[in-house]
């Protein structure tokens, strides 16, 4: 009997001290920083583990696995102490009594809530507004829950601190639309034809005059989804150069419309985007016949592409655009200033 | 004079000296005077030991830096050839720029050409507060185009600075010799029209005095000019100018500048208006509009040019800068010119500076339509 006590005893003494060397190896892995290891050797000797007994060597694999940013498994191991070592307690989370809250269950419920709120911040930028609401409601709910324990701990605030910071950043990737107004000195080449009715050659056409118009943009801190459209009117000059047939006219009303859709990023400095938009270019010119000549290609409606570089300096954005018309000759340019409504 | 330059030529070459342009884009950094990183106000000539550490931390990349290499260790290496200052008196530099110049890219006649645009050789001797300086600047100029086929001898190597400066009180200071004209924004590009048509290019200094003043939201210079000794008496410019910014906030001035000068033959009438500002960081936008007016003086024939330069820098990341530049010049007869293009410049490494730009022109004429011309530069500039 004496000699079953004690080894009874025994067994519990080295199961003990097993435990314990194997606490110490752990946390000086930490220590170490060596989290991979410390996951590893825990998945091994898990089933042996249970929450309540070996609650210190569970909380060093939740630390290792927030570091590791696996953030909902180190919640769930939270959660899971929580419910082993202080399920009696949870009943008086409700209760409008003050009660005092074993420390170690504050630091559970307070380590939760921090990384549901690290979860939150790690959550992909595309990450629904939905499924969004549904991580903050349950960190607000920790956030109670901690408050309740503890009114008078700081970190409660500096947890609740940084979620709103985040919050804050997060308002700033929603997109907001506005509207504008701008006017622009735009211009471009284009060649049309120019026939006496057995001879064609091409007129190169040099257009350049202002675009009064507005848009729409859908913004957030870093990208600008924008729409525009002007109304142009300017005048060309149209020669031909070397050819069979003497074409000119300078001074030619042409008037027409430029259409834009397109995106910039705001990534390299918030106030300077850079982009690239489509572009749909519409123009109509008074050129003369001339009495003898026939003249094709004057009025067309082509597409293109310009990129663009916008400064904004308070409510008004300055624009500088260059790009290609198909089938013009050479590049559009325009340079604008917007008003931000 | 001749045998004066070859002097000053021979003595600084042997004592490896040098000169660097203007950026004054840097005001994206926070930088309104040119005086924080240049030892001459105005913007021309050599960097000061600020200027030096700044180009190789703020301004270039950390490419070929290990993360442990702290920016003090960068800054202390950005010295003449990599090193230090070892005394407080004196600062030699050198300076170099290549140009690849496609005329008509992507055309049939497209034409190559390599121009060594710049071998600068400088010396700086200064006191230890820099209120006192020496700097001369004697450097290497191609033959311009339009001179390469004249009977004429030229230059090759030209005395580009020489002068004295005495800070004499706090903002104050004085310069004598030979410098830049005081006017307008001293952007690097030699070849915009508010530098070419205002006779204000990298050749053009002139021998004079010129007073600075600045404050913390006040920058003033004023300028006596003689005219380059080098240059025929009859042909010397001779004349005044003035520049005058108000800083706005610690990003943006806005200013004037005024010039009247003439010789035998022409009399120059200039203004401008001014503007550079920094948008976010390290981005930055400056715009100059500017009226030129040249009058005969045999023929009383006037004639009044306008020109437009805005530049706009774009901060992708430390050492590299996306720009666009944007240039308007309304000439005597009617006819106009718009000059655009985008371009990256950038400072992969301190000393180093590669920028590669298009330049798109277009002719705005009353009597006939020229298709455009596109042109690529490729530069590279080192300094030691």
């Amino acid at each position: 009997m004496v000699l079953k006590c004690f080894l009874s005893l025994y067994l519990l003494f080295a199961y003990t001290v097993t435990k314990a060397n194997t606490y110490s190896e752990l946390d000086l892995k930490y220590k170490l920083r060596d989290f991979d290891s410390i996951l590893e050797e825990i998945d091994d000797i898990e089933e042996d583990l249970d929450y309540k007994q070996n609650a210190k060597i569970f909380e060093l694999k939740a630390l290792a696995l927030e570091e590791k940013k696996n953030f909902p498994e180190a919640i769930r191991i939270y959660q899971k102490l929580i419910k082993a070592n202080y399920s009696k307690y949870i009943r008086y989370l409700k209760s409008k009594k003050e009660f005092k809250f074993p420390k170690r269950m504050f630091f559970y419920y307070l380590k939760t809530a921090e990384l549901f709120v690290d979860y939150y911040i790690d959550l992909p930028e595309s990450y629904s507004l939905s499924k969004r609401r549904g991580v903050r409601k349950k960190i607000r709910s920790y956030l109670a829950v901690v408050k309740k324990m503890d009114e008078t701990n700081d970190s409660v605030a500096k947890v609740f601190d940084r979620m709103k910071q985040f919050d804050t950043h997060l308002r700033s990737l929603e997109y907001n639309r506005s509207y504008f107004v701008y006017t622009s000195i735009v211009s471009w080449q284009n060649f049309f034809k120019v026939s006496d009715g057995t001879r064609e050659a091409k007129v190169l056409s040099t257009v350049i005059g202002n675009c009064l118009g507005g848009g729409a943009s859908w913004s957030n801190i870093k990208y600008d989804w924008v729409m525009q459209g002007c109304y142009f009117s300017g005048k060309s000059t149209a020669t031909t150069e070397n050819q069979a047939i003497t074409y000119e006219q300078a001074q030619v009303p042409v008037s027409g419309f430029l259409a834009e859709a397109g995106w910039m990023t705001k990534s390299f400095a918030e106030d300077v985007s850079l982009g690239i938009f489509l572009d749909i270019l519409s123009q109509r010119g008074e050129w003369d016949t001339k009495g003898s000549f026939e003249l094709s290609e004057t009025d067309y409606t082509r597409a293109g592409y310009t990129l663009k570089t916008k400064w904004d300096v308070s409510s008004f954005s300055f624009l500088i655009s260059a790009g290609r018309i198909f089938k013009n000759q050479s590049y559009l340019f325009q340079l604008q200033t917007s008003y931000n409504f | 004079m001749k045998n004066y330059i070859r002097i000053v030529s021979i003595l600084s070459l042997t004592l490896f000296s040098s000169e660097s342009l203007p950026y004054p884009h840097f005001v994206g950094l926070g930088y309104t005077s040119c005086l924080t990183c240049h030892y001459n106000p105005f913007g021309s000539g050599p960097l000061n030991d600020y200027g030096r550490a700044l180009s190789a931390t703020a301004v270039s990349a950390r490419t070929f830096y290990s993360d442990d290499f702290s920016e003090e260790e960068i800054a202390n290496k950005s010295g003449f050839f990599f090193t230090a200052p070892k005394n407080n008196f004196f600062r030699p530099s050198l300076d170099y720029r290549g140009l690849l110049l496609k005329r008509n890219f992507g055309e049939e006649n497209t034409e190559t050409e390599f121009i060594n645009m710049m071998l600068d050789l400088n010396l700086v001797l200064k006191n230890a507060t820099n209120s006192l300086i020496f700097s001369s600047t004697v450097g290497y100029a191609p033959v311009p185009i339009s001179l390469k086929d004249s009977d004429d001898e030229v230059e090759e190597y030209r005395l580009r600075e020489l002068y004295l400066g005495w800070r004499m009180f706090d903002g104050f200071g004085v310069y004598v010799g030979l410098m830049d004209k005081i006017y307008g924004l001293r952007i690097a590009e030699h070849t915009a029209y508010s530098r070419s048509i205002t006779n204000l290019t990298h050749n053009d200094q002139s021998y004079g005095i010129q007073l600075h003043y600045n404050s913390s939201n006040f920058e003033i210079g004023a300028g006596y000019f003689i005219g380059n000794l080098v240059q025929e008496e009859n042909l010397r410019q001779v004349g005044a100018s003035i520049k005058a910014d108000y800083v706005l906030s610690h990003k943006s001035t806005i200013g004037v500048s005024a010039l009247s000068s003439q010789n035998e033959f022409l009399e120059n009438y200039m203004g401008a208006f001014h503007f550079k500002t920094a948008v976010g960081k390290g981005s930055a936008f400056m715009t100059e509009y500017g009226t030129v007016n040249k009058k005969n003086v045999s023929t009383s024939e006037e004639t009044q040019e306008n020109y437009l330069l805005s530049q706009a820098y774009l901060k992708l990341s430390r050492g590299t800068y996306l720009l666009n530049s944007v240039e308007h010049l309304k000439e005597n007869q009617g006819d106009s010119r718009l000059r655009f293009g985008p371009g990256l410049q950038l400072f992969p490494i301190q000393r180093l500076e590669l920028r590669f730009e298009f330049y798109n022109t277009r002719y705005l004429s009353d009597s006939t339509s020229t298709e455009d011309s596109l042109d690529f530069l490729g530069q590279a500039h080192l300094w030691f």
